[in-house]
């Protein structure tokens, strides 16, 4: 991941992606459904739009702020400290907490692993990352799927990334061709 | 949705007051960063969600419900995780989507567990950095980790459901 200046490109296949599925899906309800029901599709997405986009924009700004204010150097100083059941329950913390993209977290992990963090807690601060993540719940969640219902996800999501920490520890232990050899990554 | 709105413009007040403060020399980076967020969102996001909304057209109103219903119970929830680790994009595709599956009747429990299962196998994640970056191995140790575990949230949510229903 040389060109993090670049950030994310505009127009790359996600758009064109999203793009032709928009156009295939909106062609198939004129086909079957006619004119009207593709106003109809337009009317419901605008009023969902008109909706979940301003709470959308304040997700991207907490998400943004909370970049700068927890850089991820200081994530991976208290990720990397810890060792055993301490270091599970302290990457299920940090990885629910910290914000940002797949560019940021598994650099840290590759990172991490490479100075010798334990397995359990790398997976568990992945799998907290983006099972629990509260940023997510902050910029998609809350947006689309209302405060209550991300409540509920977010506390049945707790236990996920504590069980795989532990799991992982146990099967990379015993299992030889589930250990990763940090050493041979590119 | 108002008060979620009004927590978040708090929540964002805030912070911005807090980075103000603490990393004032910090702001343009992370407005050039918000800008570069709400170039692509602005765009795609609202694909999205019309791709969403046709889409509800196109299935059929009985598609979803008796597979994934609130009263579908385990076999729901597996069916979901199922659904969910098919899933093949980020979260501006799957939100909208998982709107949709909600709308058209599956159960709380059942979306909770298809959201967690998406969360964890995440295909295009694993296929764009995690295989490149950490490797197989890694990805089969965290998979034999977690992945039975979105059947328990789906359990959790199911038995946290019955204690307070709505």
């Amino acid at each position: 991941m040389s060109n993090r200046k670049a950030g994310p490109k505009v127009f790359d296949g996600g758009f064109f992606f999203m793009a032709s599925l928009a156009t295939v899906s909106g062609s198939l309800v004129a086909w079957f459904h006619g004119w009207p029901a593709v106003a109809t599709a337009f009317h419901a997405a605008a009023s969902d739009a008109f909706f979940i986009i301003p709470l959308i924009i304040l997700g991207i700004a907490v998400g943004t702020l909370l970049t700068v204010l927890v850089p991820h150097e200081v994530v991976a100083r208290h990720l990397g400290k810890q060792a055993g059941a301490r270091a599970i329950l302290l990457s299920t913390l940090i990885g629910t907490v910290m914000p940002g993209g797949p560019f940021v977290a598994f650099p840290i992990v590759v990172a991490l692993g490479r100075a010798g963090a334990g397995v359990g807690a790398l997976i568990a601060f992945l799998t907290a990352w983006t099972a629990v993540g509260l940023h997510r719940l902050v910029v998609w969640e809350i947006p689309f799927m209302g405060a209550e219902f991300a409540t509920l996800r977010f506390i049945c999501s707790l236990p996920i990334p504590i069980i795989a920490g532990f799991a992982a520890e146990k099967l990379s232990a015993s299992i030889s061709a589930l250990r990763v050899e940090w050493e041979k990554l590119p | 949705m108002m008060p979620t709105l009004a927590f978040l413009a708090f929540l964002a007040v805030m912070l911005l007051a807090m980075t103000i403060v603490r990393h004032p020399e910090e702001m343009p980076r992370a407005l050039r960063r918000m800008r570069a967020q709400l170039m692509v969102f602005g765009l795609r996001l609202p694909l999205a969600i019309l791709s969403a909304s046709f889409i509800s057209i196109l299935v059929p109103p009985d598609a979803v419900a008796p597979y994934i219903g609130p009263e579908s119970g385990l076999p729901g929830i597996l069916a979901a995780v199922l659904f969910g680790a098919m899933i093949p994009g980020g979260p501006i595709l799957t939100f909208p989507l998982a709107l949709v599956i909600w709308r058209t009747g599956a159960g709380e429990a059942q979306m909770i567990a298809l959201l967690a299962s998406w969360s964890v196998f995440a295909m295009h994640r694993i296929i764009s950095f995690e295989l490149p970056m950490i490797g197989a191995r890694f990805v089969a140790l965290r998979l034999a980790s977690s992945g039975l575990l979105p059947i328990l949230s789906g359990l959790m949510a199911m038995a946290l459901l019955f204690l307070w229903p709505r």
